[in-house]
């Protein structure tokens, strides 16, 4: 198993036809994912990569009833149609990649979701990869650097951020441990699928032993898994290191979601707050290697 | 997020038919005593400048009459608010208030959803109360809208009775409507004054998303930017020029420290820094800090920007005044690190032609292509210098951010030297 | 052969050839350096001289990728037949306004 994604996604790529769907639909079939159709409204009929285009996301999944995940990769401006389109589709996990989506956008996108009761990953999610299984975006980039970092096995990784995603999979990498699936959630303030949702998925998975999670500023993510651990929706271990301890109120660092306000926001309250449900908070990248091989140890103890 | 000036946020309440004070916009004292005499007396002078808490920095000021007006504009027009020159005064009449209620559409991070929030409490800070006592909440499903029984519900929840509950949610409703048409992040009526006739918009604040701002060239609004409550410096404003020339990758940058004086106050040494990836970059600044060294300025090139687009961020970075070091950190990165590197490589040569940098500076080369790119450091002669030190994939933050501390304490310990000599 | 090849780059920006130093040039490293398998591919050699296969438009539409790797290779393993300039005309008066401000920049202190 894993979580979201494995050897039975089937995929609808929104937006194939461009040079980026192409490049990332080519780089998703080297990586074992199962792409069965791309959409371009105006383009239906065709083919792009060996794999068939259709106008719509209905005679997408009328043609290949199998679909179970959608990839939007249409430029931003276009984004919340498409994402929309996709859900009403049927389509019950989106994954949005664009970055820069208004976020009316995206609110508009999850109350669609919600009604549907559809997952959405994003907006400015870098993907999710179940090594081995599927991935659906680009997280990992090429596939000879993806297996650079990324092996399968029993950790769950969440992740704001897409680089860190990796540095993070290739430090447990080189401690010995794989990855059961990894979700960047996206770096933007509001986003479709918030952590204390995914560590109950991986709470219920019964091929993932523990969730290394990055955090940062920002948001109120950190705090929810905090609370879905205190309310013991999630049991496993849960280890995360929160970025930005020293980042300045009011200030946006890189990531749309990534800023401290007067009065929430800040590291330090997440780390508290982490703390206090019982996850093991890290201070240096490096050591998550360690801290989840000794978080399991004290498991099967 | 980019913000509104109050009487811009006004005007847009106006327009939807939400009752404001009359007032007028001057640009001289003269023109702000020609408002106060049109609107009649008591007036209230306010700065209008981008950024709350204004009454605690001086920026509103009363008057009785044209002479008090002509004085207290005189000392508005000089004043600098949170590094803001004032250069418009919204003149308004004094309101005979008899209770403040607060009234806002808040997009929500928590429910992801637009939360109308009321308070009977005007004059609050929502951010210091969102979840307290008092304060009433609703969550608008924006498949839905707010309808006017759903304000009305909430309001009369929140003990608001009588003629003011058909008036306050009338504004509610209306409120939602400009949140919804301009893309806004905040929409806040803080205070709602209950007069005689009625309730009034003391003073209004209106943040729009900047990610939407390309829909509403009508609200003439320039993005607010990653800087929070101050102006763009100079180095910030070069930088986004950088950025919005060039739409491949990115380059984030914003000033953490932009004068120093946060690195003097906390007795820390400021740096020039960039990394590729904000997680990383995030996790690489709280590893130097620990260790004695505040970033000047946060800065992420993701997105594999371009070498051009390298080479001139790299030359804003290392322009900054009192940096005493430079640090490049990538994260496990699939970006095309060697092209990043050509663009580090042109800006050192040019700037150092002689390949021997001032100011200890220190690389770090992780993912696609990073042997070609810590390669290249070499044969353009980076590498003679010893105040320069290129790492690659096997170094973690914290490796990059002790070697830093070695060179810098070197590169220290070499200018003590050479000074007594 | 003597005059120059120059063309334009998308993010504002010259790249110049000067053709007489180009043709004494024994190992044409631009010219390899573009055609790298992961970069551009916009140069080519004609008349023993670096040359545009592109047409104008398409490199400053973004034929030309930026990525600096003809100007490199030049310092390193040609005669320094090129010039790649991307101007900052406001950083350079940034500089330029610096001691006025009381200022150093950081590349610049002592
Ligand atoms: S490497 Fe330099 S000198 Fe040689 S051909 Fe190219 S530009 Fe001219
Ligand atoms: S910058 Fe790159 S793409 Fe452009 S000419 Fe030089 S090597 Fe070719």
């Amino acid at each position: 198993m894993a979580i979201l994604i494995d050897e039975n996604t089937r995929i609808v790529i929104q937006g194939m036809t461009g040079r980026e769907g192409r490049l990332r639909a080519g780089m998703m079939r080297q990586a074992g994912a199962v792409i069965s159709a791309g959409v371009t409204p105006g383009r239906g009929g065709e083919e792009a990569q060996g794999i068939p285009i259709y106008d719509t996301v209905t005679a997408a999944r009328a043609a290949h009833p199998e679909i179970n995940a959608g990839l939007v990769i249409v430029p931003s401006a276009a984004a919340r149609d498409a994402a929309i389109e996709c859900i009403a589709a049927g389509v019950k996990l989106v994954c949005l990649m664009p970055e820069r989506l208004p976020h009316h956008d995206a609110l508009e996108v999850i109350a669609h979701a919600r009604a549907a009761g559809a997952i959405v990953i994003g907006p400015n999610s870098p993907g999710l990869l179940s090594p081995g299984k599927s991935i659906l975006g680009g997280l990992g980039g090429r596939v000879d650097m993806m297996r650079t970092a990324f092996k399968e096995g029993r950790i769950g990784i969440i992740s704001r951020s897409g680089g860190n995603t990796m540095t993070l999979a290739y430090y447990l990498m080189k401690s010995g441990l794989g990855v059961s699936t990894a979700i960047g959630v996206g770096g933007d303030t509001y986003i479709g699928t918030s952590w204390a949702e995914l560590l109950e998925l991986f709470e219920a998975d019964r091929d993932t032993d523990a969730v290394v999670a990055y955090g940062e500023i920002g948001g109120v993510n950190e705090e929810g898994a905090a609370d879905a651990i205190r309310a013991g929706k999630y049991k496993k271990p849960l280890i995360t290191l929160i970025g930005g301890q020293n980042a300045r109120q009011g200030m946006r660092f890189g990531h749309a979601g990534a800023i401290v306000s007067a009065h929430s926001g800040s590291a330090q309250g997440k780390i508290a707050a982490l703390r206090d449900a019982g996850a093991i908070v890290i201070d240096h990248l490096d050591e998550v290697g360690t801290a989840t091989h000794k978080a399991l140890g004290m498991v099967a103890l | 997020m980019a913000r509104l000036l109050e009487f811009e946020a006004k005007d847009l309440l106006r327009k939807t038919g939400i009752p404001v004070p009359p007032g007028g916009v001057a640009v001289t004292p003269e023109e702000a005593v020609a408002a106060a005499e049109k609107i009649g007396f008591p007036v209230v002078l306010k700065a209008q400048v981008p950024v709350g808490k204004r009454g605690k920095a001086g920026g509103i000021l009363f008057a009785e009459n044209s002479g008090e007006v002509l004085t207290r504009a005189r000392e508005l027009f000089g004043k600098n608010i949170y590094g803001y020159g004032v250069s418009q005064i919204l003149v308004e009449r004094k309101l005979d208030i008899a209770q403040e209620h607060y009234l806002a559409i808040l997009s929500n991070p928590a429910t992801k959803t637009p939360t109308l929030i009321f308070s009977r409490h005007g004059g609050m800070d929502v951010e210091e109360h969102t979840g307290g006592e008092g304060i009433a909440t609703y969550n608008i499903d924006l498949l839905q809208g707010l309808r006017p029984y759903m304000a009305m519900d909430m309001l009369k929840g929140a003990g608001i009775s009588g003629r003011a509950l058909p008036a306050l949610t009338q504004i509610a409703v209306k409120l939602f409507d400009i949140y919804r048409k301009n893309d806004c992040l905040l929409v806040e009526i803080n205070p709602v004054a209950m007069t005689p006739k009625g309730p009034l918009a003391a003073d209004a604040r209106i943040s729009v998303d900047d990610d939407a701002l390309f829909r509403h060239p009508e609200l003439g609004l320039d993005e607010g930017g990653e800087v929070g409550d101050r102006p763009r410096t100079q180095i910030e404003k070069i930088a986004a020029l950088i950025d919005a020339h060039d739409h491949r990758g990115s380059a984030h940058f914003v000033q953490i420290d932009p004068d120093g004086a946060l690195a003097k106050a906390e007795g820390k040494i400021s740096i020039g820094f960039d990394g590729v990836g904000t997680g990383v970059s995030l996790a690489a600044m709280d590893e130097l800090v620990p260790l004695g060294f505040l970033p000047r300025n946060f800065c992420d090139t993701s997105g594999n920007p371009t070498a051009s687009k390298m080479y001139r961020i790299t030359k804003v970075i290392l322009a900054q005044p009192d940096i005493e070091g430079y640090v490049f950190i990538s994260c496990l990165s699939s970006q095309q690190l060697d092209n990043t590197a050509r663009g580090i490589v042109k800006a050192f040569l040019e700037i150092y032609p002689d390949r021997m940098p001032n100011i200890p500076c220190v690389f770090c080369f992780r993912g696609a292509w990073d042997e070609t790119a810590i390669a290249m450091f070499e044969q353009h002669g980076l590498t003679r210098s010893p105040f320069i030190r290129v790492l690659g994939r096997d170094a973690t933050e914290r490796d990059v951010a002790l070697a830093f501390r070695e060179l810098h304490t070197g590169w220290r310990a070499q200018r003590t030297a050479g000074a007594q000599a | 052969m003597s005059g120059v090849m120059s063309f334009e780059v998308f993010s504002g920006g010259s790249v110049t050839f000067d053709l007489a130093t180009c043709a004494k040039c024994e190992t044409k490293a631009c010219v390899v350096a573009c055609n790298v398998p992961n970069l551009a591919c916009v140069l080519e050699l004609k008349d023993n001289v670096p040359h545009l296969k592109v047409t104008q438009e398409e490199a400053k539409r973004g034929a030309c990728i930026e990525c600096l790797a003809c100007e490199l290779a030049c310092m390193t393993d040609g005669i320094g037949g090129i010039t790649f300039s991307l101007p900052m005309p406001e950083w350079d008066e940034l500089i330029a306004g610096a001691a006025a401000r009381g200022e150093t920049p950081g590349f610049q202190r002592s």
